[in-house]
C-alpha cells in the first residue's frame, strides 16, 4: 500500500484508508478504522468492488451496494470515503 | 429459554477472553445456552483492536513486546482498547430480545451498565454510537456483532485509567501532536474510581452490573459455569483464530 489517508468522519468514526493508486484508478484499497460493518465480511465486498475503478466510479458503486441494505455500516457513509479520497491529491 | 444466566468474573488472557465470547455466541446460536452475561478481566493487561483496524497503524509492536502486554483482534468492530484497570462484560442475546436497529440496541444493552453505575451513585448517559459517559467523560466503550440471530456485545467499564500508559502502546496518526492528543484524551476519558472519589473493587462493580442488567432487562440472571461445549468451542477458536498471527495481522 502506498498511502495512508486519515479522515475523521463528522459525527462518525475515524477512517484510515490504505491505498495504492495509479492516477485516478484505485489499484488496491483497505478500509480500516474504528467503525462497524454488519456483517463484518461486508468490508471485503466493499474493497473488492472499489479495486480497479476510478475513485468516482468506485464510490458510486459502494453507494449503490450500501443502498441495497444487505451490508450495514455504522460510523461512515459511502460519501465519506469519497471525501477522504478526494482530500488526497496525487 | 426464558431464564437468563450470568458467568461470574474470571481472569484470563486476551486470546482466551475473545475465544470464550465467540464460543458463547455460537452456543447461543445453536440454542445450547440461554441469554448470558459474562464478566471478566484481563491478565496480562492487553490491547484489543477492532475487527477493521490495521494492527500496524494502531499498535506499536516493539513497545507492546517490551511491556509484556497481550494483543488480540476482536470479532467486533470499534477502536483499540487498553484493558488494564477495568471490568469487562460480554452478553449474548437472541436478536429478538433487542431492537433490530443497531444503535438502538447498543443503547438498550448499555442501559444495564448505566443502571449499574447509577446503583454505585453515578449519573451516566449513553452517547451514540457506543459510549457511556459520566460527567461528559467516557467511562465505557462497547462493541457488538450479530451472527445467526444472536447479538454479542462486549464492553469495558473503566475502574481506573492511565492514558499515558495506554499511549505508550498505541501509535498516533501524527507523532508531532502526541502530547496534545494525550492531553485531549485525558480530558475526554474518566473512570468509575475517579468519578466516585473512591476505589471500587472488581467484585463490587460485578455485583452492580448483575443488578443493573437484571433491572434494565427485567430478568433474573441465574449463575452458571461454562458448559463443556462452550469450553471445547473456545479451545478450538483459541488455537485456530485468536492466538494465530494470521488473525491478529489480518488487516
Amino acid at each position: 500500500m502506498k498511502h495512508v489517508i486519515n479522515y475523521k468522519v463528522p459525527d462518525g468514526k475515524l477512517l484510515r484508508l490504505l491505498i495504492d493508486r495509479d492516477g485516478d484508478v484505485i489499484r488496491d484499497i483497505r478500509i480500516t478504522g474504528d467503525f462497524f460493518v454488519h456483517p463484518e465480511t461486508g468490508i471485503q465486498e466493499i474493497e473488492t468492488l472499489m479495486k480497479g475503478k476510478a475513485v468516482d466510479d468506485a464510490c458510486e458503486a459502494v453507494e449503490k451496494l450500501l443502498d441495497e441494505g444487505k451490508i450495514r455500516v455504522i460510523g461512515f457513509r459511502a460519501q465519506d470515503v469519497r471525501t477522504a479520497l478526494g482530500a488526497y491529491i496525487v | 429459554m426464558s431464564e437468563w444466566s450470568v458467568i461470574r468474573v474470571e481472569e484470563r488472557c486476551a486470546a482466551v477472553n475473545m475465544s470464550l465470547d465467540e464460543a458463547m455466541l455460537q452456543a447461543r446460536a445453536d440454542n445450547l445456552i440461554p441469554n448470558t452475561l459474562r464478566l471478566f478481566t484481563w491478565k496480562p493487561a492487553a490491547v484489543s483492536i477492532g475487527y477493521f483496524q490495521s494492527l500496524d497503524l494502531e499498535v506499536d509492536r516493539e513497545a507492546l513486546k517490551e511491556s509484556g502486554c497481550d494483543i488480540v483482534r476482536r470479532y467486533t468492530g470499534g477502536g483499540a482498547v487498553f484493558h488494564d484497570e477495568e471490568l469487562t462484560y460480554s452478553v449474548v442475546l437472541s436478536e429478538k430480545d433487542v431492537s433490530s436497529d443497531i444503535v438502538k440496541s447498543y443503547e438498550e444493552i448499555c442501559k444495564g451498565v448505566i443502571t449499574a453505575l447509577r446503583l454505585l451513585g453515578l449519573k451516566a448517559e449513553f452517547k451514540p454510537i457506543n459510549d457511556i459517559l459520566v460527567g461528559g467523560k467516557k467511562v465505557s466503550g462497547n462493541a457488538q456483532t450479530r451472527k445467526h440471530g444472536v447479538v454479542l456485545q462486549h464492553g469495558t467499564i473503566l475502574l481506573g485509567v492511565d492514558v499515558k500508559k495506554m499511549f505508550r502502546l498505541l501509535k498516533v496518526p501524527d507523532e508531532k501532536i502526541r502530547d496534545k492528543l494525550i492531553a485531549s484524551v485525558e480530558e475526554r476519558v474518566s473512570s468509575v474510581n475517579k468519578e466516585l472519589g473512591r476505589v471500587v473493587s472488581v467484585a463490587e462493580m460485578q455485583d452492580a452490573l448483575i443488578k443493573g442488567f437484571e433491572e434494565s432487562f427485567s430478568k433474573k440472571f441465574v449463575h452458571r459455569s461454562f458448559l463443556d461445549i462452550e469450553l471445547t468451542l473456545a479451545k478450538k477458536l483459541f488455537e485456530e483464530k485468536y492466538s494465530s498471527m494470521e488473525w491478529t495481522n489480518a488487516r
